[in-house]
């Protein structure tokens, strides 16, 4: 069965590859008869513009520095800080890679049972990565006072991604949303409350934790 | 090794990043001339932001910027705001032509050289994460270079392989691929098990998917694949073989 399904992919595999590679000979041997026949009308003269697309200033990418809150089930809240760097799809839509490092604290068992460490220094660090997608919902504008009014965005975000604790590598995956002030055109100022979700094996039985992080950033458009 | 490994997919993407982006030069751009009977401007890059000023048929303005599918323009009289594609595109170049802008489209995605995606999913019912670069060849034809981290209860895998992605009929918006693959696998243990150490092993991969079209430079991709893990040694005679499937998207330059 196994190999009946392994051949069917390969049989399909290589006749489309002769058959795509025969279409396309095809394709070219009718574009050098056309380039024959327009050769011989006339061409007209027309100036091309100096204007080159290429050159006007896009700004899709983001790149982000945060520093934060992490609360880290059963190990207390610490500081959190980290990169993210976002694609702008469209208006609407972002793609984002995020990364973080944290440092638990003790438990409270550790701390009662009086310098018994369930965990070394070593696998006590936090370290994950996210990809995630954004979605801006409120775009808008804020008014500081009379004179001043600053671009906004509210957005929801999720994303999947790995954390490695306690001297595990962890499926992690995120939710939560976020407020966007953009202080200039290129210079956005962000602040996020994300919950990060994985299974934690670290007092025997596997339970599903909650992480609640909340951020802030600075990011650079380019 | 996370860090390690998150900050490496970052450099990586920075990387790439740079190098896809042409950052602008000095040199000025030339007066557009509106063509339209009005242009709204809006205050910033999107539908939903309010209209600040409008400026109407033979007003110069210059591009300053653009943010996806929106341009930030100065009027002559220096007020600024931001303009869709969609009304940009009857502005006139000092020349008399028309300003036309790249439209991002499908017959762009199949004319694509570098693509970069991401996906999830489930791999021998453990999640699975993937970023991957691609480059296409021909139409039909492109080669992918595929990083995947499956974090599992009893397990953790890494993938490492290099694939050869056929898509018979680019012209679909719904658009079928094959691909094969070939490329290595480290599975660790996991640390409350009191387990053998970690191995590495060569694997072979095949599998169906499809890419569907979203916008601009948006695509979205599903795929199934079936992996055979060359696992065979004196101690175990049998190859393993995993099925995995994942859903993603694809951004393409």
């Amino acid at each position: 069965m196994e190999n009946w399904f392994r051949s069917i992919f390969l049989t399909l595999f290589v006749s489309t590859s002769i058959l795509s590679s025969d279409l396309q000979a095809a394709d070219e041997s009718e574009i050098v008869q056309n380039d024959d026949e327009q050769s011989s009308l006339v061409q007209p003269q027309i100036e091309r513009s100096e204007f080159d697309e290429s050159k006007i200033d896009v700004d899709d990418f983001e790149i982000t520095i945060f520093t934060g809150l992490l609360s880290i089930e059963d190990f207390g809240v610490n500081s959190v800080t980290g990169f993210k760097l976002a694609y702008h799809i469209n208006e609407s839509v972002f793609v984002q890679l995020e990364t973080g490092q944290s440092d638990a604290d003790e438990t409270s068992f550790e701390v009662l049972n009086g310098g018994a460490p369930l965990l070394t220094d070593d696998e006590r660090s936090l370290d994950y990565y996210q990809f995630n997608v954004g979605y801006n919902v409120f775009p808008g504008e804020a008014f500081v006072s009379n004179e001043t009014t600053i671009n906004n965005a509210f957005y929801l975000i999720a994303g999947i991604g790995d954390s490695e604790f306690a001297g595990d590598d962890r499926y992690t995956f995120n939710y939560g949303f976020g407020y966007r002030l953009l202080f200039w055109d290129s210079v956005a100022f962000n602040a996020d409350l994300r919950d990060y979700v994985f299974d934690m094996d670290v007092f025997g039985e596997t339970e599903e934790t909650h992480n609640i992080a909340y951020t802030f950033s600075l990011s650079l458009y380019f | 090794m996370k860090l390690f490994l998150g900050n490496t997919l970052f450099a990586i993407l920075l990387v790439m990043t740079a190098l896809t982006h042409c950052w602008a030069d000095d040199e000025p751009l030339p007066l557009l001339k509106i063509a339209e009977p009005f242009i709204n401007l809006h205050s910033g890059p999107g539908q939903a932001y309010p209209i600040v000023n409008v400026i109407k048929r033979g007003d110069l303005v210059t591009i300053v910027r653009r943010q996806t599918d929106w341009f930030e323009i100065r009027a002559d009289d220096g007020q600024p705001g931001w303009a869709s594609r969609d009304e940009m595109q009857l502005t006139l170049l000092p020349t008399g032509e028309n300003f036309e802008v790249t439209d991002v489209d499908e017959e762009l995605f199949r004319n694509r050289d570098w693509s970069y995606g991401l996906s999830g999913g489930e791999f021998e019912k453990a999640a699975i994460v993937s970023i991957f670069s691609g480059y296409s060849f021909t139409e039909n034809l492109a080669l992918e270079l595929n990083f995947s981290d499956s974090p599992g209860n009893v397990s953790s895998s890494t993938l490492l392989k290099l694939n050869l992605i056929m898509q018979p009929f680019p012209d679909l918006t719904l658009s079928p691929f094959f691909s094969l693959g070939v490329g290595r696998i480290k599975v660790e243990p996991s640390a409350t098990l009191i387990a053998s150490s970690a191995r590495e092993n060569t694997m072979m991969q095949a599998g169906v998917g499809l890419h569907y079209y979203l916008s601009r430079r948006f695509v979205f991709r599903f795929e199934y694949n079936e992996y055979v893990i060359l696992s065979a040694n004196n101690s175990d005679d049998n190859n393993e073989e995993i099925g995995e499937w994942k859903t993603g998207f694809v951004v393409f330059f």
